[in-house]
């Protein structure tokens, strides 16, 4: 086994089941390949950054951070033996508070020799470690990888592509929490003009929130996990237009759903944003906007009538091949000790 | 007519590889003078435009080196920079501008320079501003570029990704595009090749080059890239950027990543010439991980019949696609691996291996059209 007498502890602030998020999906994904490899695999859940230290005390072999922010609390011997995961947003110094932003960003600098100082930095997208690199980051490219994000795609099967010729309704969906670099009120136009330019029935399947619209169908009930999959299933395309609101605190790291909709050979179509050019590759496994309008969406539909079939099977082919989350055992077994 | 061709740098690299192409096409009746600033003691630029261009005359001029200093990820407005491009132009004052009807820059960086120093004498001839790479965006550019001249403008890109761009950046320009020119097509190009487990990566060592993607991937399948018959590779090229920035010790990372393979040896082979670049790896990889302006290194394997893998960023990806070449994504290892297989399937097959020749046939009929295009802007 490739990762036989391996001792690790993987630290995170989320696991599932009790807080479902991003991190905990890929805490989760990559504990579950560390041990399928025959490594030894404590998790090691923290509320508050302090409590790292706690954690680490009894273990002396290797530490994974999920989250790269309570190395700071950690010894440089320990920096020296963890690898951290950087996501990319976490590293922004932005806060709405104004003292808290003074602080971080006074604290950027030491922050930053922090992760310098660890064993590797794995970021999920270029996008991130050059956003690590703008804010004082020190690149060194034997210790600082790019891995692109990675999901469970146990019990996937090749799916039936889904026609796109002859609906009268097309189905949408976008799972996205209802904050402002999210954009749902951009999701929710481009469906609107969509209506228009397509001549068709829409349907958006949102995440929970308030959300209503005169032009198309618009559901937001609450979403269980479990019927997730059948949505992204039944839909014909993801949306994820979030914005790079980098200024803001916010920016999409890589994004996920393309990948959990692509399990199901739906094609997602996204913004030209941050992370996003590396979670759908443009024209390739789905589309890419430059913005939301009458003419962009027009441009858009007609590639996506000739282009749907082909997309549909691209993106299902992609992700199976290339972010099975089995793969984070290869990216580790280099990196532990 | 009388051409003023000025040289980015004083080292041989693509860029000049090219640019040294495009002069060898003027006609007969051309009177080049190539001018050259002096940042090191390289000879081969200056022996490879004798040897392509004997009735050249070559002169040589100085500028500042912090002004060299600045890269892609620099930015032109910074205060420093400024000063040291005001010291380089005084430095270039004395060229005499005013005997040439044609000025060709090649490159952003003697673009700026002497589009300032036209501007200052006043000259009335017409500039030939070469974009090799992505047009900076800086708001100084921008109004040096806005201002009236007493001069014909012409901006020339290396590929249409660059001339896009710029156009996104100076709408009402007219941008002609010029490819580079690839190099004669090997007469065997097409024939079977046995795979000897060498492949290689032409590039200067800078990170958006993308070698320790490449070098990383190999260490997380390295077992994978044994059984297909990889045994070394071999990285060509040195830091021959004089710029601050990313690229400072990268070589030495490289060094570290390639410690991590156990079976695959890495090779530094340094700077080659072309012929024993391609006929010592058995296949390519082009592995930029940022837009490539054109991706000379690609023609040069295709005409030499190496198969292809690239990632296809920016004007590379007019030059590969999946018919002739083997593209797969950064960091994306399946992908990688598969076209490294497919690459040496196709060493036996050559079914695009002869598709990318023919492409590159096709690519010097192009060229010579778009270069009659820019000839005819001064004609005309």
């Amino acid at each position: 086994m490739l990762l036989e007498n391996k001792s690790i502890l993987l630290t995170t602030p989320e696991y599932p089941p009790s807080k479902p998020g991003g991190i905990a999906t890929l805490s989760k994904a990559v504990v579950d390949a560390l041990r399928a490899n025959g490594a030894d695999v404590e998790v090691g859940l923290w509320t508050k950054p302090k409590q790292i230290t706690r954690l680490v005390k009894p273990h002396h072999t290797n530490l994974i951070h999920s989250h790269y922010w309570p190395t700071v609390w950690l010894s440089k011997d320990d920096r020296a033996r963890s690898i951290n995961l950087i996501h990319g947003a976490e590293l922004l110094t932005y806060s709405k508070n104004i003292a808290t932003k003074l602080l971080k960003n006074l604290t950027k600098p030491y922050v930053n020799k922090c992760i310098e100082q660890a064993k590797a930095n794995i970021f999920i997208s270029q996008f991130s470690f050059e956003t690590a690199c703008l804010l004082g980051l020190k690149p060194n490219y034997e210790r600082d990888i790019i891995f692109p994000n990675r999901i469970d795609l146990s019990d996937i099967h090749r799916p039936v592509i889904k026609p796109l010729d002859g609906v009268d309704e097309i189905r949408l969906c976008c799972f996205a929490r209802d904050v402002p670099h999210k954009n749902i009120k951009g999701t929710i136009r481009f469906a609107e003009i969509l209506s228009k330019v397509a001549n068709k029935k829409i349907t958006l399947r949102l995440g929970p929130g308030n959300y209503a619209s005169d032009i198309i169908k618009i559901n937001c009930k609450i979403v269980r996990d479990d019927q997730r999959d059948d949505i992204y299933r039944g839909s014909h395309f993801n949306l994820i237009f979030s914005l790079d609101q980098s200024d803001r605190g916010n920016f999409e790291g890589f994004g996920l759903t393309p990948l959990e909709a692509a399990r199901f050979g739906t094609p997602s179509v996204g913004l030209r944003q941050a992370g996003l050019i590396e979670s759908i590759h443009d024209g390739k496994t789905g589309w890419l906007l430059d913005e939301i309008n009458s003419q962009s969406v027009e441009s858009w539909w007609s590639l996506a009538k000739s282009q749907y079939e082909m997309i549909s099977q691209n993106s299902y082919d992609h992700t199976i091949s290339n972010h099975n989350s089995k793969d984070y055992a290869l990216l580790f077994s280099g990196l532990l000790s | 007519m009388k051409v003023f061709a000025v040289f980015n740098t004083d080292r041989l690299g693509g860029a000049e590889r090219s640019f040294i192409d495009s002069l060898a096409k003027l006609p007969d009746y051309a009177q080049v003078t190539v001018w050259i600033p002096t940042l090191s003691k390289d000879p081969l630029l200056e022996q490879k435009v004798l040897a392509l261009l004997p009735k050249s005359k070559i002169s040589r001029f100085r500028v500042s080196g912090y002004y060299y200093q600045s890269s892609r990820s620099s930015s032109f407005s910074k205060f420093p920079l400024l000063l040291s491009f005001i010291y380089a132009l005084f430095r270039i004052r004395t060229i005499p501008i005013h005997d040439a009807d044609i000025i060709w820059l090649n490159g952003n960086k003697v673009g700026a320079l002497f589009y300032c120093l036209c501007l200052l004498k006043k000259w009335n001839g017409t500039l030939w501003w070469h974009l090799r790479d992505y047009f900076p965006t800086s708001s100084l550019l921008s109004k040096l570029l806005d201002r009236v001249v007493p001069f014909k403008r012409e901006f020339v890109a290396n590929s249409f990704s660059v001339a896009n761009d710029f156009n996104q950046q100076y709408e009402s320009i007219k941008t002609y595009t010029l490819y580079n020119s690839p190099p004669d097509i090997k007469d065997s190009s097409c024939d079977h090749k046995p795979f000897n487990g060498k492949i290689g990566i032409a590039s200067m060592l800078t990170p958006w080059k993308g070698q320790h993607d490449v070098l990383w991937m190999l260490v997380r399948n390295e077992s994978r890239f044994v059984e297909l018959g990889v045994k070394e590779i071999y990285l060509y090229g040195e830091d021959i950027y004089l710029t601050a920035g990313n690229h400072v010790g990268y070589k030495d990372s490289l060094i570290k990543i390639a410690d991590k393979l156990n079976s695959i040896k890495v090779i530094f082979a340094g700077l080659m010439p072309l012929n024993t670049i391609y006929s010592t790896i058995d296949i390519l990889i082009h592995s930029s991980i940022k837009p490539e302006p054109f991706g000379r290194v690609i023609v040069e394997a295709m005409a030499h019949g190496l198969p292809v893998l690239s990632t296809g960023l920016g004007g590379a990806g007019e030059l590969v696609n999946n018919d002739r070449a083997f593209c797969y994504e950064p960091s994306h290892d399946h992908m990688f691996t598969k076209a490294i297989e497919d690459a040496i399937q196709d060493l036996e097959t050559s079914q695009k291996r002869t598709k990318a020749v023919a492409f590159v046939r096709d690519l010097n009929v192009t060229i010579d059209q778009q270069f009659d295009d820019l000839m005819k802007s001064y004609i005309l």
